[in-house]
C-alpha cells in the first residue's frame, strides 16, 4: 500500500466521522435515542475498523520490508560476481545468513595470505642468518688472508641488519590475523538479529490472527444493516476478510506460518 | 609450561579457532586440536590426553559454560585448566563461570599479550 492509499484512507476515516458525528447530533436533538445508539454503534465499528485495517497495513509493511530488503541487496553491484548465489536467496534471514558466510570465507581468505605472508617473512629471516654465519666465516678466514680484508668489509656494509623492521612486520601480520575476529562478533550479533526478524514477523502475524478473530465476531452485523451509500471499499475489502477467517483458521490451526509463502498467502488472505 | 601439551580449541565460528590456534603457535604450542562446540569437544576430551581446554561461552548444542560445568563434574576430567574465551562480558556471567571453575577469562575482541599473560599466569598458578 502506498502512502498516497494511506493518506486517502486516512481522510475518508475522518470525513466518514464528522459526517456521522452531525447525523448524531441531529437524532439526539430530535430525541430519537434508539437510533442515536446505533449510530454510535457503527461509529465504534468504524474505529475498530480503521485500527485492524494499520495493524494491517503495517504487517503488510514490515512483511514487504524484509522480503524486499532481499531484493534490494540483490541488485547491489558490489555483490554482482555472487549474483547467482544471491538469486537462490528467498529471504531476508538467509540473506543475513549468507552474510555471516561471506564474512567467514573472507577472514580465512585474510588468514591465508596472513599465514603466507608469515612463512615468507621466516624464510627472509632463515636467509639473514645464513648471511651472517657466511660474514662471521669471513672474520675468522680474513685473519690469515689480509687479502680478504676489502672483501670482509664490502661484506659488513652491505649487511644492513633487519631484525627490527622483521619483528615489527610480524607484528603487524599477527595484528591483521587477530583483526579477523570482528567476524565472530559481527557473526554472533547478525545471528541475533536473524532470530529477531523472524520473532517479529511471527508476532505480527500472529496479531493479524488475534485481529481477524475479534472482527469475525463484532463486524457482520454492521456490514449487514449498514446500507447506506457512504460505507466504503475499504469497510467491504474488511467484511470479505472477516468471511474468510473460519476457513483461514482451519488450514493455519496447530501450525505456525513458517515460511515466506505461508506469510505471504496469510497476509493476502487477510487482504493485506 | 610444557610446550608440547596438548590444548583443545572449542568455538562454533572456524575463523575465531583459527586466530586461536595461530597466536597458540606464536607462543610456542603446536599440539592443537579443534572442536565446534561442547558436544563435540567431550568425546575429544574423554578420549583423553587433552592438557589444557580453551573455550568460547555461546556455542549451539552445548554452551561452553555447560562444558565448564561437565568437565568439573567429571573426576577424570576435573584436573584440566580452563581458559574461557567469549564476547559473553556481563558481570554475572563472569562470576558464574569463575564459580564453575573457570582458570582463566578473556573478552573478545582481544590481544595477543593478553592470553599469553592468561596463560602464563593459569600455569604459574597451577605449578605454584
Amino acid at each position: 500500500m502506498s502512502d498516497f492509499d494511506i493518506y486517502r484512507d486516512q481522510h475518508r476515516f475522518e470525513a466518514e466521522l464528522q459526517a456521522r458525528a452531525e447525523q448524531l447530533v441531529e437524532l439526539l436533538s430530535r430525541g430519537e435515542l434508539p437510533q442515536a445508539m446505533e449510530l454510535v454503534q457503527q461509529l465504534n465499528e468504524m474505529r475498530h475498523q480503521a485500527l485492524y485495517h494499520e495493524v494491517g497495513t503495517l504487517t503488510r509493511a514490515v512483511h514487504n520490508a524484509i522480503v524486499g530488503f532481499t531484493e534490494d541487496v540483490s541488485s547491489t553491484e558490489l555483490l554482482q560476481d555472487s549474483k547467482q548465489h544471491i538469486a537462490s536467496i528467498t529471504d531476508a534471514s538467509d540473506r543475513l545468513s549468507y552474510v555471516i558466510e561471506l564474512t567467514e570465507s573472507n577472514a580465512h581468505k585474510t588468514i591465508d595470505e596472513v599465514d603466507e605472508a608469515l612463512q615468507q617473512v621466516s624464510l627472509i629471516e632463515k636467509g639473514f642468518l645464513r648471511r651472517q654465519e657466511l660474514i662471521e666465516e669471513l672474520a675468522a678466514l680474513k685473519d690469515d688472508h689480509p687479502a680478504l680484508q676489502a672483501l670482509y668489509d664490502k661484506a659488513c656494509r652491505y649487511a644492513d641488519d633487519h631484525s627490527a623492521s622483521l619483528a615489527s612486520l610480524k607484528e603487524r601480520l599477527t595484528g591483521i590475523l587477530l583483526a579477523q575476529e570482528y567476524q565472530d562478533i559481527t557473526g554472533q550479533l547478525i545471528k541475533r538479529v536473524i532470530q529477531l526478524v523472524a520473532d517479529i514477523e511471527d508476532k505480527l502475524v500472529g496479531l493479524m490472527e488475534v485481529a481477524a478473530r475479534v472482527n469475525n465476531l463484532g463486524a457482520l452485523p454492521v456490514a449487514q444493516h449498514d446500507s447506506s451509500e457512504t460505507e466504503t471499499e475499504q469497510t467491504k475489502g474488511a467484511s470479505e476478510v472477516t468471511a474468510e477467517g473460519p476457513q483461514m483458521k482451519g488450514r493455519n490451526q496447530g501450525e505456525v506460518a513458517s515460511s515466506q509463502d505461508d506469510v505471504d498467502d496469510l497476509l493476502s488472505s487477510l487482504g493485506f | 609450561m610444557n610446550k608440547d601439551m596438548k590444548i583443545l580449541v572449542v568455538d562454533d565460528f572456524s575463523t575465531m579457532r583459527r586466530i586461536i590456534k595461530n597466536l597458540l603457535r606464536d607462543l610456542g604450542f603446536s599440539n592443537i586440536v579443534e572442536a565446534d562446540d561442547g558436544a563435540t569437544a567431550l568425546p575429544v576430551l574423554k578420549a583423553g590426553g587433552i592438557d589444557f581446554l580453551v573455550t568460547d561461552w555461546n556455542m549451539p548444542k552445548m554452551s561452553g559454560i555447560d562444558l565448564l560445568k561437565t568437565v568439573r563434574a567429571d573426576p577424570e576430567l576435573r584436573h584440566i585448566p580452563i581458559l574461557m574465551v567469549t564476547a559473553e562480558a556481563k558481570r554475572e556471567q563472569i562470576i558464574a563461570a569463575a564459580q564453575a571453575g573457570v582458570n582463566g577469562y578473556i573478552i573478545k575482541p582481544f590481544t595477543a599479550a593478553v592470553l599469553k599473560e592468561k596463560i602464563d599466569k593459569i600455569f604459574e598458578r597451577l605449578q605454584g
